[in-house]
């Protein structure tokens, strides 16, 4: 039996495991292998995750907005962009428990980069980077900025270097899927007392970011399922069992009681504990709704700017977030997001047989808007169904403002459903959108 | 077995009802379809419950009424507590909905006026605030009003309050602030109902206002069992018994909950294309071993995908369109490559060789008009393409091919236009019962 202060679970290579029903019929002595089997299916069900936190992508651009490569970078004013960081795009989200994040882009070789000597821009070579920073909060504790990045290999053609790609399929062949980090608390991995910190539902916000002459297709930030750690005198609803990987008994029996805190008693292997894990798992996981950031990849000389031109409207009714010629819901022809919870649907909105009846489904959401307003109040709506809407108000300067609701979803994985859509208004003023987040929720 | 015997029988007496009534008048609807089956009292104009302990219950929960009503009607659809408790629904003026809760309005809606007398329902939901700060917004609510006759729906956002208190069990009523017909509704009410429930305006309305029918699927559709709860019966018992069969249950049931979008994006740029722009250029390429489906590099991604899918759904938004003359077919696809194609291997050496699948085509010919909103094409089940090394592990390359004119049935593709506007891409597991059903693999 383990005597330790911390009950970890490694959440590498774990098989996924379907736990059998008949053999934990009631009344019957319990036996090991079917009670193992489920509660190592537990801790198998965090292992599945590679949810896609953040993403960002060039969006449906036909070009990137760094210059082609054409201008003389001698020329003595700045036609390149320097070593300044880019925003591309900040999101917030819920981390599934025990996952760290991995990172990765799509990109092509870089454009030429600009250095300011004396008063002239003079040519800095062509090279790029990107780089993801993830704030870490769980309560009270908070670390990050954290930020993994990546050098991007520079174009080497063209009178300049830096050119862009400019034969047939180019942009293909010279694409290249890179790693740009793993994402986690300082000491995830070395020290369970951190471990016990983040491992169950951790806050992260997320900033992906470029510099120099990079030419990003697309960059994610996903879950990886690295490792759950509980405090031995947690006693509390966790998401994971922490099932030990040895195939033999446990112990002669289930444990029955409660732990106490006064020594680093066992008590993952007992009905109780497998009770607590299934309820937190069977009310919290679910599907990372959508992210989106305002950067626009045609923006003229946005390559120059440390963030994106958010997105902004005067109107006082609603306006579609992407195309303000839009201002009705259309379960069918307007163009937005989709909410895929259809394996998430919980049953007090779902119930097949009373409630939803195979109809329709129903998500709870938490929907966080970075925006600001400049006089009157303004609204961010995110709806998804005809009835079913989350009114964000935005009262204020620039800051993340957040609210919960209900969204139709999915009801199976392959429903047209109708689609989110963002919808913005304000009073009077100008109202301004960066980043919207919209994640799974639950209370 | 008699219908009316077989519990459940009425399709909206759920397991969390506490009332339901249906009939010809406010003063009919006393006969409890509930599950309950306990019957309330006809009063003057009203039906009421003395010391009611079912309606004593302040969160979560809904309150709805179906009224036939015109413009000038006013009055109170429900009451219940006195004094400093008094929680009411009512019209406190023509077209203005208005909810109270001790004593105090929380919140208003103002909704179209009947142009005659129109069939409406009204729905109360509270719940309990999960952004809770303190005793003042403790509980928050939401009014929603569907006019079944015209057509509309208007709701407000969900307000903060105080909480509803269930200190006593007073008398509930419906249609008048007391048995004795004060303040009473002037319209008809034709139902009621309570629920100890959040009910999302997509139930209410599957229920009371339009009909839906069941979605199809070709996919084995898992919700949420009944829910999980710790230390319930048998959760420390040394026998298997009901909780450890019921957590193999729910476990059974999210193997694949955390499954999320992989691709789910409104366009921010929407650039039209057409068959002059299709030709070979850098970021246009044709599809390995059909090049008539053309391929930008912005409508391709590469996504982690989870080890428990084998299939994305795919469906995507686009405005197709012609300068003149008759519309133009447009086929689309989407294909699955464990790679991506052209490129060579990130380790050096030979590729892995290209695996790739594709959907069926999906052909529009539609003239969405150059400003008009578009719509959704579903293009199906595509099986997953799953890169086995390197950073393409346990990755998929996903990518939208277009083809104007595929079987050559025009003479009009000059004029074709088509803009992509949103990608769907939704992972999810199939099973046919005739085998994997996959598109083609590649030439």
């Amino acid at each position: 039996m383990s005597n330790d202060e911390y009950k970890s679970v490694l959440l590498r290579g774990l098989d996924t495991i379907v736990p059998g029903l008949g053999s934990l019929a009631p009344l019957t002595p319990v036996r090991w292998a079917p009670m193992r089997n489920a509660m190592r299916a537990q801790d198998a069900i965090l292992a599945t995750t590679c949810r896609i936190l953040a993403q960002w992508s060039v969006s449906g651009a036909d070009d990137w907005s760094v210059p082609t490569g054409t201008t003389d970078p001698a020329g003595g004013g700045q036609a390149y962009p320097d070593d300044t960081w880019r925003v591309l795009g900040t999101y917030t989200s819920r981390v599934t428990p025990g996952s760290v994040l991995k990172s990765y882009c799509e990109a092509n070789p870089s454009g030429l980069v600009e250095k300011l000597v004396g008063s002239n821009w003079v040519s800095d070579g062509a090279w790029g980077e990107v780089r993801v920073g993830v704030t870490w909060t769980n309560g009270a504790t908070s670390v990050g900025p954290i930020y993994s990045s990546l050098g991007l290999e520079g174009s080497a053609e063209g009178t300049y270097g830096g050119l862009e790609p400019s034969e047939p399929g180019q942009a293909w062949t010279e694409c290249r899927v890179r790693e740009i980090g793993t994402h986690r608390p300082t000491g995830f991995v070395d020290d369970p007392a951190v471990r016990a910190v983040y491992s169950e539902w951790s806050d992260v916000e997320i900033t992906i970011e470029v510099r120099g002459g990079a030419r990003v297709e697309h960059v994610a930030v996903h879950e990886y399922a690295r490792a759950h750690t509980t405090g031995h005198d947690n006693d509390g609803l966790t998401s994971a069992n922490a099932m030990p990987a040895t195939a033999g008994q446990l112990t002669r029996g289930p444990l029955t009681k409660a732990v106490d805190g006064a020594t680093y008693e066992e008590h993952r292997f007992g009905t109780r504990r497998a009770m607590q894990v299934a309820e937190r798992q069977s009310e919290r996981l679910g599907p990372r709704v959508m992210c989106w950031s305002c950067w626009d990849e045609t923006d003229s000389n946005i390559w120059d700017q440390a963030e994106g031109n958010p997105v902004t409207t005067t109107s006082a009714t609603f306006v579609h977030l992407l195309d303000s010629t839009i201002t009705s819901y259309s379960g069918s022809a307007n163009p937005g997001w989709i909410v895929g919870g259809a394996y998430a649907q919980l049953h007090r909105l779902c119930d097949p047989t009373l409630i939803a009846v195979g109809r329709f489904a129903a998500v709870p959401v938490r929907v966080t808007v970075d925006a600001a307003r400049s006089a009157g109040d303004g609204v961010v709506r995110v709806q998804c169904g005809t009835y079913d809407w989350v009114d964000v108000p935005i009262t204020g300067a620039r800051a993340e403002y957040t609210q919960v609701g209900y969204l139709e979803s999915q009801a199976a994985g392959d429903h047209a459903a109708p689609p989110l859509v963002v919808w913005i208004r304000v009073a009077s003023g100008t109202l301004s959108v960066y980043n919207v987040s919209v994640d799974f929720g639950w209370w | 077995m008699v219908a009316s015997y077989e519990q459940g029988y009425d399709a909206q007496a759920k397991q969390s009802t506490r009332f339901l009534a249906r009939g010809a008048s406010v003063t009919s609807l006393t006969t409890d379809l509930s599950q309950r089956l306990t019957d309330v009292t006809a009063g003057t104009s009203s039906v009421y419950e003395t010391s009611s302990s079912r309606f004593n219950h302040g969160s979560p929960r809904t309150i709805g009424v179906r009224v036939e009503m015109s413009s000038a009607n006013t009055g109170t659809l429900w009451r219940r507590n006195t004094a400093g408790n008094t929680e009411r629904l009512s019209f406190s003026a023509a077209n203005t909905i208005r909810i109270v809760v001790a004593n105090a309005t929380v919140t208003e809606l103002a909704v179209t006026a009947p142009t005659g007398t129109d069939e409406c329902v009204i729905a109360w939901v509270t719940e309990a605030n999960p952004d809770t700060t303190g005793a003042g917004d403790a509980y928050r609510s939401r009014i929603m009003h569907w006019n079944v006759t015209d057509g509309t729906f208007t709701a407000t956002p969900w307000v903060a309050h105080v909480a509803i208190t269930t200190a006593s069990a007073t008398t509930a009523v419906y249609g008048a602030d007391d048995s004795a017909g004060a303040s009473a509704f002037a319209g008809t009410m034709t139902a009621a109902w309570f629920e100890n429930r959040v009910q999302t305006g997509a139930e209410i309305a599957a229920d009371w206002v339009q009909t839906r029918i069941v979605v199809s699927s070709d996919l084995e559709i898992v919700r949420q069992g009944f829910p999980p709860q710790a230390d319930t019966l048998d959760a420390r018992n040394q026998w298997h018994g009901p909780a450890m069969m019921w957590v193999a249950d729910a476990t059974r049931r999210m193997i694949r909950r955390t499954f999320s979008p992989v691709w789910n994006e409104c366009m921010t740029t929407q650039p039209a294309w057409s068959d002059a722009l299709l030709v070979d250029s850098p970021a246009i390429r044709g599809a390995p071993g059909a090049s008539d489906w053309r391929i930008h590099r912005a409508w391709r991604r590469v996504v982690p995908v989870p080890v428990t899918a084998s299939h994305v759904w795919v469906r995507v938004h686009v405005r197709t369109y012609v300068t003149s003359g008759a519309a133009v077919p447009l086929g689309i696809r989407a294909y699955s490559w464990n790679r991506i194609p052209g490129v060579p291997s990130e380790e050096g050496g030979p590729p892995e060789p290209l695996v790739q699948y594709w959907t069926p085509t999906v052909t529009i010919s539609r003239d969405d008009t150059s400003t008009g909103l578009g719509s959704y094409s579903t293009l199906g089940l595509l099986p997953i393409s799953r890169g086995r090394s390197g950073v393409m592990d346990n990755k998929t390359a996903i990518a939208i091919a277009f083809n104007i004119d595929p079987a050559a049935a025009s003479a009009n593709d000059a004029a074709e236009r088509f803009v992509l506007r949103a990608v769907h891409v939704v992972p999810v597991w199939y099973e046919p019962t005739n085998g994997l059903q996959i598109g083609g693999l590649a030439p």
